[in-house]
């Protein structure tokens, strides 16, 4: 088996056992990205030299004893809006300065304290804002995007040039381009993962999470940049028997792409065969949801951006360089109702997630879009934004502050993966994980890499 | 739901000169589209009464 196709926690192993050291984990990445970044151009910047570097101080330490935790010695790709010490924090965007950052993001710190080596920055949309990575294409078929923003980190892992990254996720960011590109994403619990040193698009809205090719290694390297290293991966074993799981009446399924809808179903099937019970659910405030989170993200976005969008508007690309105007025109009143509204939803949902463990939905609406495509035919042949179609499952969400991820669930035509949405209670990002570890565990998804 | 009036491309230039917001004429019509669409979507949280909640966001780790 080549070394790229491990999964974290099997590198783990095998540099804990002797078989394999991180020197020769960080070359194998190395290859990886020089056999396949020329088709996907996942990564803005490779730390070579670096990385070796860290590889073998992280050998010594390991030879010496000193075990950081799970991630110690594994190549991690850092999506490029997290500053890491001495290198630029570009964010595929002109409108930044080009000055090298003074010191590390709180999560490339975590990271790097559990020994983790630091593989190089990687694409996303422009500043974050928006859901296709035009830099980047899709591991799986290079016709179409992998998504956004966080699209560079999970094309990386898709493709095997990394065994794990970090994302940020605002409405889907994590979760959608993870489910494009066959991997496993997680956004947790709202500021359980610090968001200091990361470029912000919307700071209400924004978290930080884990991306990896098993719900294992998300779990694992959640432990690792919370600085509470067993928490998330104990009770991953647990299964689903005697767990509700909340399927919605509304919202959730409306205007589904019908193949991906499919996959779901499958999935909520092998859930109950798995011995959780399916209780249906209606999701309260479906009609407030939306408007209150773009309301909220269009309008923190435009005043993150205020200067620059006044300033220097054309150093935006077309779309973010629009939606940072339509922010700034929103009235403050607006912008509060709707952190009043979300106060109310978020209780509304508090008391609904009383009946259940959690929500399983899909991640997103359609599958990946071919480059270049502004929207997509709903089922009643309507049009609808990609923007809307990759946000709306995985934006309430963000307003809410509630753990979710998407797990690979299958692929739909033409070879494209699609993942599982599992949305749970605020704080109970375990149980999260477990569910998902549960459905994981019936299919043979897990570790997928996409062929070159 | 209570109406608003729709927003016009004069709505728009009087609105981005209010903060100072260039927009080239060329690109305002589409900008007014985009507001409109995103106005309509905002009008949906008119329904609710708010009048004795808190705006959420305020405090660090607080249920959102």
């Amino acid at each position: 088996m080549s070394l790229h196709t491990l999964s974290a926690a099997e590198a783990s192993k095998k540099i804990r056992s002797g078989a394999v050291s991180p020197v020769e984990l960080v070359q194998t990445a190395l290859a990886r990205i020089a056999q396949t970044d020329d088709e996907i151009n996942a990564f803005s910047e490779v730390f070579e030299a670096e990385a070796l570097d860290q590889a073998r101080q992280a050998e010594r330490e390991l030879r010496e004893g000193f075990d950081r935790g799970p991630l110690h010695g594994i190549p991690v790709a850092i999506k490029d809006i997290f500053d890491v010490a001495g290198y630029i924090t570009v964010a595929d965007t002109e409108a930044l300065p080009r000055v090298a950052s003074e010191r590390d993001a709180a999560v490339v710190t975590m990271l790097r304290t559990g020994g983790a080596v630091i593989l190089g920055k990687t694409h996303v949309h422009e500043c974050a804002y928006g859901c296709t990575t035009p830099s980047t294409r899709n591991p799986w078929n290079r016709n179409f995007v992998p998504g956004g923003s966080s699209g560079g980190s999970a094309a990386a892992l898709a493709a095997g040039q990394c065994w794990f990254a970090v994302g940020s996720d605002t409405g889907g960011s994590i979760r959608a381009p993870s489910s494009h590109c066959g991997v496993v994403g997680f956004k947790p619990t709202y500021d359980l993962v610090s968001r200091s040193g990361c470029l912000p698009l919307s700071w209400s809205l924004d978290h930080v999470g884990p991306m990896g090719r098993s719900v294992g290694d998300v779990a694992a390297g959640l432990g690792v940049i919370t600085g509470n290293v067993s928490r998330y991966s104990d009770g991953l074993e647990l299964g689903v028997a005697g767990l509700k799981i909340g399927i919605p009446k509304n919202y959730y399924f409306d205007d589904i792409e019908p193949n991906l809808r499919q996959r779901i179903g499958e999935a909520i099937e092998a859930l109950r065969a798995a011995g959780a019970t399916l209780i249906e659910v209606e999701i309260p405030y479906a009609r407030q949801l939306l408007p209150a989170h773009f309301c909220i993200m269009f309008a923190e976005a435009s005043t993150v951006h205020r200067d620059a969008i006044r300033e220097q508007p054309d150093s935006f690309g077309d779309d973010v360089r629009m939606w940072l105007r339509v922010g700034a025109l929103i009235p403050a009143a607006d912008y509060l109702s709707a952190q009043r509204a979300r106060r109310v939803i978020a209780d509304a949902w508090r008391r609904k997630l009383t009946e259940v463990d959690a929500l399983v939905v899909p991640a997103v609406a359609a599958p990946a879009s071919r480059v270049g495509e502004m929207s997509w035919a709903k089922p009643d042949g309507a049009e609808e934004s990609i923007l809307s179609a990759f946000s709306r499952l995985a934006a309430p969400a963000n307003l809410l502050g509630l753990p979710a991820v998407s797990v690979p669930c299958g692929f739909v035509d033409p070879g494209l993966p699609v993942g599982l949405q599992i949305i749970g209670r605020l704080n109970d990002d375990a149980m999260v994980l477990r569910i998902a570890r549960a459905y994981e565990r019936t299919q043979s998804w897990e570790g997928q890499i996409a062929d070159f | 739901m209570r109406k608003r009036t729709p927003i016009t491309v004069e709505t728009v230039k009087i609105l981005a000169k209010s903060v100072a917001l260039p927009v080239p004429l060329a690109e305002v019509d589409a900008l007014a589209i985009e507001v409109e669409k995103l106005f309509v979507e905002i009008a949906n949280l008119d329904d609710l009464d708010l009048t004795v909640v808190e705006p959420a966001f305020l405090a660090k780790r607080e249920n959102p």
